[in-house]
């Protein structure tokens, strides 16, 4: 359904928190990108559109990563939520199912296997520092999985 | 409209967070009405809620089934050259063919479509139920095979 989305923030104020969010966002995917190359990923950018209520709508990098038949999209869900500065969904593809959340807590990147809708302080036990250690567990879980269900 | 494959995957997907949002939202109202009535200041609308939740999943398999139908439509005219059939069966039917889908992604899509027709229709339950994430899933893998993009 189509919705027109106009950002509550000035200009000035909207387009620094969007740079600094996209900036963040970018270190993420490159970091992503990287590691998932070390592990035999191929991995191709693409954008995906936003709409954030304060900061309007705008194109954010998304990463879509392949190893034979699993495919698996890195995509930017929110730049803020209670108890994290930035969320971003790792999904199993073309069905679009949850594998992990990534959420910005504390200045770091931080991963929790997928069960929706949980941030906040009384949910951080179940976060692990995302690393490419930890992108490996997930990626492997993902193939494993999609391995069994053939 | 977008012309994009990865587009209508994530309208679809959205369609998913906007209900495991609103599902969040309306369990923990209840709980809190359970606890302290007061929270409703005793007029009805505790039992609107409890209404409303009971079919919450069939409302957004409902709007998820009309995301995947109007990019079926979308996309007809570029695989067919022709205006697509008013029946949403030979749409279904129609573009599995012409992108060489397979028949167990098909007839998911089809178990959606009967879902949705019992819901909207208001027939005799014979469709089988499904979860709005199993939904999501059965239409996204079929979205997986459209071009991406036309």
């Amino acid at each position: 359904m189509a919705t027109i989305n106009h950002p509550t923030l000035t200009d000035e104020s909207a387009n620094a928190i969007r740079d600094q969010w996209l900036e963040r966002l970018s270190a993420l995917v490159k970091d992503v990108q990287e590691w998932a190359a070390d592990l035999g990923w191929s991995t191709r950018q693409i954008e995906t559109r936003l709409e954030d209520s304060e900061i309007g709508t705008y194109e954010a990098p998304a990463l879509l990563l392949q190893m034979e038949t699993t495919r698996a999209l890195l995509e930017p869900i929110a730049r803020s939520a209670p108890g994290a500065d930035g969320i971003v969904d790792l999904y199993a593809m073309p069905a679009y199912d949850d594998i992990a959340h990534i959420y910005f807590i504390d200045d770091a990147w931080r991963l929790f296997h997928a069960t929706p809708l949980q941030v906040g302080a009384s949910t951080k036990v179940g976060f692990v520092i995302l690393s490419k250690g930890e992108l490996q567990k997930v990626l492997e879980g993902m193939r494993t999985n999609a391995t069994q269900a053939t | 409209m977008p012309h994009k494959q990865h587009e209508w995957q994530q309208r679809v997907k959205n369609v998913e967070h906007e209900f495991l949002a609103i599902q969040l939202a309306t369990e923990q109202l209840l709980d809190a009405a359970a606890r302290d009535p007061s929270v409703f200041n005793n007029d009805l609308r505790a039992r609107l809620l409890r209404q409303a939740a009971a079919k919450l999943d069939g409302t957004y398999l409902i709007r998820l089934f009309a995301e995947f139908e109007t990019c079926l439509r979308l996309f007809w005219p570029t695989a067919r050259t022709t205006d697509p059939p008013s029946r949403t069966r030979d749409l279904i039917d129609g573009i599995a063919a012409t992108r060489r889908i397979p028949n167990d992604r098909l007839k998911n899509v089809h178990e959606v479509r009967e879902y949705r027709n019992s819901l909207v229709h208001l027939r005799e339950q014979t469709a089988s139920v499904l979860s709005v994430s199993e939904a999501r899933g059965y239409l996204c893998r079929f979205l997986g095979y459209l071009p991406p993009r036309w």
